[in-house]
């Protein structure tokens, strides 16, 4: 149940940042709007302006729908497998709904300006490069930025190191890895390009300079957000609902941050081009299939800025382009399946054998074999061992496993189904500790006779 | 000073840069003195090869237009000509008033045509370029 409400809170809010992005597409920043460059002239034409309207109206319709739809999918009663099947189902779904408005606007906007005879036929092929504003962006910044949040991402990792919990520890060994991610990403995926609106000089450093300084703090936040999560995870192995409302909080903190950073960079670039496009003004939107996918075969760059905002995106002409987009566009489509995957998980039951030599738990090829020489101890418990923790593994509600932690044994490997008790606790002569059990009724009373008959 | 580079046209990048460059020096857009960006800035602005960007500075340097300074980088400089137009010069202005010529252009005409270009660096209008 927790695990469902937590789900669909995870992803109810997105149709409401697609909104704020949508909608916020349809005001002129760098003389474009949904993915469309025009002319002054025909900024303030009343059927642009008109199209722009109904644009909004229907991103409006597009999101508020899916939320709706959203909110009755979360209130089925469902296993946790198939509400993430159809929660994944209902995440590609209000993607394509919310980016329809957008690419069959950009078509009707695109054909409004061909016939008004907005559109210069010479951009297609061309670049333009302004001389002057190509350095003095400000200043760069250095590893040394990354390396605070680095280092406090790294302390849990060293405390549990030190504390002989290499599993853990090798799991907080993510987010360091992230803030030297977050780092690599501000490195080479930001394009070092001017941003040309028009033959303004000023405009164009200015808007670079913006450019620049927002992608710094977009990766600064995110470096700083994995530092947060590592201590946070690290205070969850011993206090998991404090930690758990701590990085909530967190994560909403950061979407914010980084939402707030996004529409405050469009902000800016929507006052300081608001008087451009009187004269010569850079079209590129040739280069921009539908408005969403830059694909211009002369450039030799893969990384490439969205036109307005704060994001990059690659060029679909470059092989490397055609690859990622492609695995996006096929994870994406994937999405459900991790939910079907899940479904059969909950579904297979877990089995618990006694062969000649050994005392086999399995399932879904999660095998845990115990040499039945090897055994020292077997008991039988009712109940599951006080302040058990899972370390890294599987906890659904029809079946517990991986590497878990309680408070009487400081490290077990568990297979069980925990609707089906007692359980076998297993104690061998090297000191490893299992918790066993199978998803059907006596199995463990019955091979616990067995095995307790041996020792 | 905005460099347009038509990818359409045949003439190579590294000609329409140089060319480019040059006009702005005509034009006085760019002035004696001022700092070009680094070949591999205003190779990664425009999307192409460095080697591109570099044949083009080398081009502007060995006509004169250019001198690279170990710290500055490539400057703009006044070519230290006389009155005497280079030959090569003369052959493309041939070339283009034979042109002109063939098209039915007068002398009148072609002077002017001629007055104007010299006047605005090397373009018609006042594109910037």
């Amino acid at each position: 149940m927790i695990g469902r409400v937590i789900l669909w809170l995870a992803v109810l809010w997105v149709p409401g940042l697609l909104w704020v992005q949508l909608a916020n597409e349809a005001k002129w920043k760098k003389n474009i709007a949904v993915g469309v460059t025009m002319p002054l002239e025909g900024r303030e034409d009343p059927v642009v302006q008109d199209l722009l309207r109904r644009y909004r109206t229907w991103v409006g319709r597009a999101c508020g729908g899916s939320m709706a739809m959203g909110l009755v999918l979360a209130l089925l009663p469902l296993s946790m497998g198939e509400s993430l099947t159809l929660c994944m189902v209902w995440v590609d779904g209000m993607l394509a709904a919310t980016a329809l408005p957008f690419l069959h606007f950009n078509g009707r906007l695109r054909q409004e300006k061909q016939v008004r005879g907005w559109r210069r036929p010479a951009a297609a092929q061309e670049r333009v490069v302004d001389l002057s504003a190509l350095e003095g962006w400000g200043r760069e910044l250095s590893p040394l930025h990354f390396l605070l949040p680095g280092l406090v991402s790294l302390a849990p990792v060293a405390g549990e190191w030190m504390a002989g919990a290499q599993v853990r520890g090798l799991v907080l060994l993510t987010f360091p890895l992230c803030v030297a991610l977050f780092y690599c990403l501000y490195r080479w995926c930001f394009r070092r390009r001017a941003e040309v609106v028009d033959d303004n000089g000023a405009r164009t450093q200015a808007l670079t300079c913006l450019r620049l300084r927002y992608w710094q703090r977009t990766a600064l936040c995110g470096a700083w957000l994995m530092g947060g999560m590592s201590l946070a995870l690290w205070w969850g192995f011993y206090s998991p609902v404090a930690a758990g409302v701590v990085m909530a909080v967190l994560t909403v903190g950061a979407v914010a941050a980084m939402a707030a950073m996004e529409l405050g960079l469009r902000r800016r670039q929507e006052e300081l081009t608001a008087d451009s496009g009187q004269g010569f003004y850079v079209d590129e939107d040739d280069k921009w299939l539908w408005g969403m996918f830059y694909y211009d075969p002369n450039d030799r760059k893969l990384v490439v800025n969205n036109r307005v905002g704060n994001n990059t995106t690659v060029n679909l002409a470059r092989p490397a382009g055609k690859v990622l987009m492609g695995a996006v566009a096929l994870l994406m489509a994937a999405l459900p399946l991790l939910g079907l995957w899940l479904v059969e998980e909950e579904r297979t039951p877990v089995c618990l054998t006694l062969t000649q030599t050994q005392l086999v738990a399995e399932h879904r090829g999660v095998v845990y074999a115990v040499e039945r020489a090897d055994i020292a101890g077997v008991e039988l418990l009712a109940q599951r061992p006080e302040g058990m923790r899972r370390n890294v593994g599987t906890a659904m509600d029809t079946v517990l496993k991986g590497d878990w932690s309680a408070a009487a044994y400081k490290r077990m490997s568990v297979c069980l189904d925990p609707r089906q008790g007692p359980w076998l606790l297993i104690t061998t002569q090297s000191g490893e500790c299992y918790l066993l059990g199978d998803s059907a009724p006596g199995v463990a009373e019955a091979l616990f006779q067995q095995l307790d008959g041996r020792t | 000073m905005l460099l347009k580079l038509d990818f359409s046209q045949p003439t190579p990048i590294y000609q329409q840069i140089r060319d480019q460059v040059v006009r702005g020096i005509a034009a006085g857009a760019l002035k004696p003195g001022e700092k070009l960006p680094s070949v591999r800035a205003l190779a990664e602005d425009a999307g192409v090869n460095a080697m591109t960007v570099s044949k083009a500075y080398q081009l502007l340097k060995q006509e004169g237009y250019l001198h690279t300074d170990r710290r500055r980088g490539a400057v703009i400089c006044s070519r230290a000509g006389g009155a005497v137009p280079q030959r090569e010069t003369v052959e493309a202005l041939g070339l283009a008033l034979s042109e002109l010529r063939l098209d039915g252009v007068s002398l009148e005409q072609a002077l002017a045509l001629c007055r104007s270009l010299y006047e605005n660096g090397g373009t018609q209008g006042g594109d910037g370029v």
